[in-house]
């Protein structure tokens, strides 16, 4: 969106760059035209004027000097012939004053040519500067329209950006919205599954609670039957053997420790040491005990015969 | 004695031991069954007959029998009864072990017996262990037929070492005396020595004055005794062997109850020398006479400790004869029977010292009675109306003493736990005081 704008801005700006520097053209280019053009001409009429007088000057001063003696003759011949000359030369004269008057009269028709030339190139650079200058305005204004309608294009950009974004906004809220929605919706659907769930699996739970409370229950009835019986059992067997174990003249304080392997009839079919009473003779007696005490009360029930009695440890302490 | 007795080769059955080793590991902990409480009872022994491989002439004595009654006597073993013998195997391999299982016998002793060319007797014989079918000990002797009685005795007295881890004391002598009637109807005092089961007497002094209080010197050599020849009470010391004897204590008035200390170098006796019967020590060495008592009343019957720091004494100085103790350097005396009736006397104390045999009187009844010296505890052994003279034997399992019985007076002994009681000898008339002489190396 910042970049987006950002754009638009720089865009915006090479705009009215390229605008500047095509009034900065004009503005520069138009002196040039109207400052040197018409000083130019003016120039050219005087320098016509200076070369006609001093060419006639000089033919009147080489005809005083030509020589004296000759001078009446001459000056007869002369006479006539300047009289011709003079009636010539007045010919000549009128004719060069008619051409004078016709050339000052072409001077003038020049001058008032170039006049109106010049006004009329005044005229024109006026026409032209006002044209320029309208032309100028015009560009002005058109510029200030371009920039107008550039600027209303930009504001309408803006506006339209601004109506794009505001919808997209707008959209993206309502989408967000939908989704929050949807979102929420969807949560609420999952709390709720998971709540039916939860309540499902309390039910299970509960459920195997009991179960396992009456299976507990059961299982510790029958461990405590177990217990009772083992317990029973252990007495027998240590009653059993404590008939046979005969202690006579053994030095007290003695402890000893077999393993004994029984069968379910509970005959013993081996007794081990496994922590000796270091009097060999205690030892023996306990291990005598245990085979005349064979066959062991076991209990006649198999599970119990397995789990507890198949393999026992016996320990005589007789001194307790 | 020419019997001595060498162990010989072990012989045991084959066992499957490998199914020992097929014990499964179980998924509780085994099971511990608490045996608190035990009987005290003889142990089981069968002793089979010791026969010949060959046809042999008839052999004087019976080993086996002989054996048998030496162990039940103890009161430590419960014999079989030879008519009871499911069989009589001789060797190892013959054993039916199953047999003397159901009879619960744990322990049987098989034997052979073999003339030699020098006209001795080879004896074998194995210690057997019937439920693990193994042989615990097995032994050989050889034995001139004279001396077959000791042998036997002497294979009792390995038996009982085996099975009770304490010496025997089968193979040992003892001492008393007999009154008998001459044909004068004179009185003839005899001092006797015998086997420990009354067999083989042999008199080692005869007197027509009484002849009183035997007592054997440690070393088993000499015997010192009192006898009233010349109408005057004297203590002699006599070497059994040599027939040698030496008046130690014949001063005026009273020399009597010799009692030889431990190391066999004193003698403590009762002596009136200085006017009243007082305990003295004499020095057999230098013949220096120690006081221990000085009391107006009777103090007799002293008996040495076996650590040799103490004797024990029968005094009246309380009003009733009762047992004091002194130290045998001399001190303070101290009475020991405290609360156990009016009449307590001639003590003798145990070959470990824990115990005290003595005479105790009760409802007019004199009994034999075994004081524990450590709880005084008094536990009393025998029932008969009149028992006297207890003597410990040398392995302190027995206590030899002389009762009133149906023919006379007789030689008993007790077990010290009471149960087995035994008249020993077969001799009729009167007996007296009798010693039991210390273990034979």
């Amino acid at each position: 969106m910042r970049a987006q704008r950002t754009h638009y801005s720089r865009a915006f700006l090479c705009a009215i760059a390229v605008h500047v520097l095509a009034l900065v053209l004009v503005v520069f280019s138009l002196p040039f035209e109207a400052l040197y053009k018409p000083a130019a001409s003016h120039k050219a009429v005087m320098q016509a004027v200076v070369v006609d007088r001093s060419v006639l000057e000089k033919e009147l001063d080489r005809s005083r000097v030509a020589g004296r003696r000759e001078q009446e003759e001459e000056r007869q011949k002369k006479m006539v012939q300047q009289r011709r000359e003079a009636e010539k030369e007045r010919g000549r004269a009128v004719a060069a004053q008619k051409q004078r008057e016709a050339e000052e009269k072409a001077r003038v028709e020049k001058e008032k040519q170039q006049a109106s030339a010049r006004e009329k190139q005044i005229e024109k650079e006026k026409r032209l500067a006002e044209q320029e200058r309208k032309r100028e305005q015009e560009k002005k204004r058109l510029q200030e329209e371009r920039k107008r309608v550039a600027q209303e294009r930009q504001e309408k950009e803006k506006k339209r950006q601004e109506t794009q974004r505001r919808e997209q906004e707008k959209r993206r809220q309502e989408e967000q919205k939908r989704k929050q929605e949807e979102q929420q919706q969807r949560e609420k659907e999952e709390r709720k599954r998971q709540q039916e769930e939860q309540e499902r699996q309390q039910e299970e739970a509960r459920k195997a609670a009991l179960l396992t409370e009456l299976a507990a229950e059961e299982a510790e009835q029958q461990q405590q039957a177990d217990a009772e019986q083992v317990n029973d059992t252990i007495a027998r067997i240590s009653d059993k053997l404590a008939q046979y174990f005969n202690k006579a003249g053994l030095p007290p304080g003695l402890v000893c420790r077999f393993r004994v392997r029984t069968v379910p009839s509970g005959e013993v079919v081996s007794a081990q040491v496994v922590e000796s009473s270091g009097n060999t003779l205690f030892d023996r007696q306990c291990e005598i005990a245990t085979q005349k005490a064979s066959p062991l009360p076991v209990p006649p029930e198999q599970r119990l015969f397995e789990t507890y009695f198949r393999e026992v440890d016996i320990r005589f302490n007789p001194w307790e | 004695m020419g019997v001595a007795v060498t162990p010989i080769k072990r012989n045991t059955q084959t066992l499957a031991f490998f199914l020992a080793l097929l014990v499964s590991a179980k998924a509780h902990a085994v099971i511990t069954i608490e045996v608190t409480k035990g009987v005290e009872s003889a142990l089981p022994i069968a002793i089979v007959p010791f026969a010949s491989d060959t046809q042999i002439a008839a052999v004087p004595v019976d080993i086996a029998q002989v054996v048998s009654t030496d162990l039940a006597g103890s009161g430590r073993f419960n014999t079989l009864p030879s008519a009871d013998l499911p069989s009589q195997p001789r060797r190892f391999a013959e054993i039916q072990f199953d047999d003397w299982r159901r009879l619960g016998m744990e322990n049987l002793v098989i034997g052979t017996l073999a003339p030699t060319a020098s006209g001795d007797y080879e004896i074998e014989f194995r210690v057997v262990d019937t439920f693990k079918a193994t042989q615990l000990a097995g032994y050989q002797i050889v034995s001139p037929p004279d001396d077959l009685r000791l042998a036997a005795h002497r294979i009792a007295d390995r038996i009982y070492e085996l099975l009770t881890g304490e010496p025997g004391a089968f193979a040992t002598r003892i001492s008393y005396v007999t009154v008998a009637k001459d044909t004068r109807a004179k009185a003839v005092y005899q001092l006797q020595l015998a086997d420990a089961d009354g067999y083989n007497p042999k008199t080692l002094l005869e007197s027509a004055d009484p002849i009183l209080s035997p007592a054997w010197s440690p070393d088993g050599r000499k015997l010192a005794y009192v006898s009233f020849e010349g109408k005057n009470l004297t203590v002699y010391v006599q070497h059994i062997a040599t027939g040698h004897r030496e008046a130690v204590a014949a001063g005026p008035g009273i020399n009597s109850a010799p009692a030889w200390s431990a190391d066999g170098g004193r003698l403590a006796m009762t002596l009136s020398r200085d006017g009243n019967p007082e305990i003295y020590v004499l020095s057999l060495a230098g013949r220096r006479l120690q006081r221990l008592t000085d009391d107006p009343a009777i103090d007799t019957e002293p008996a040495w400790s076996p650590d040799g720091r103490l004797i024990a004494f029968t005094s009246d100085r309380g009003g009733t004869p009762q047992v004091y103790q002194v130290a045998a350097n001399g001190g303070r005396p101290e009475r020991i029977t405290i609360g156990m009736g009016p009449y307590n006397a001639r003590p003798s104390f145990s070959h470990d010292g824990r115990l005290m045999a003595l005479v105790h009187a009760e409802g007019g009844s004199y009994r034999i009675a075994v004081l524990d010296l450590g709880s005084r505890g008094l536990r009393v052994l025998t029932d008969s109306r009149l028992d006297e003279s207890p003597s410990f034997a040398p392995n302190g399992n027995m206590i030899i003493y002389a009762t009133v019985g149906s023919r006379g007076t007789e030689l008993a002994a007790v077990s010290v736990d009471g149960n087995v009681r035994q008249r020993l000898g077969a001799s009729g008339g009167e007996v007296r005081e009798p010693a039991w002489g210390p273990l034979r190396r």
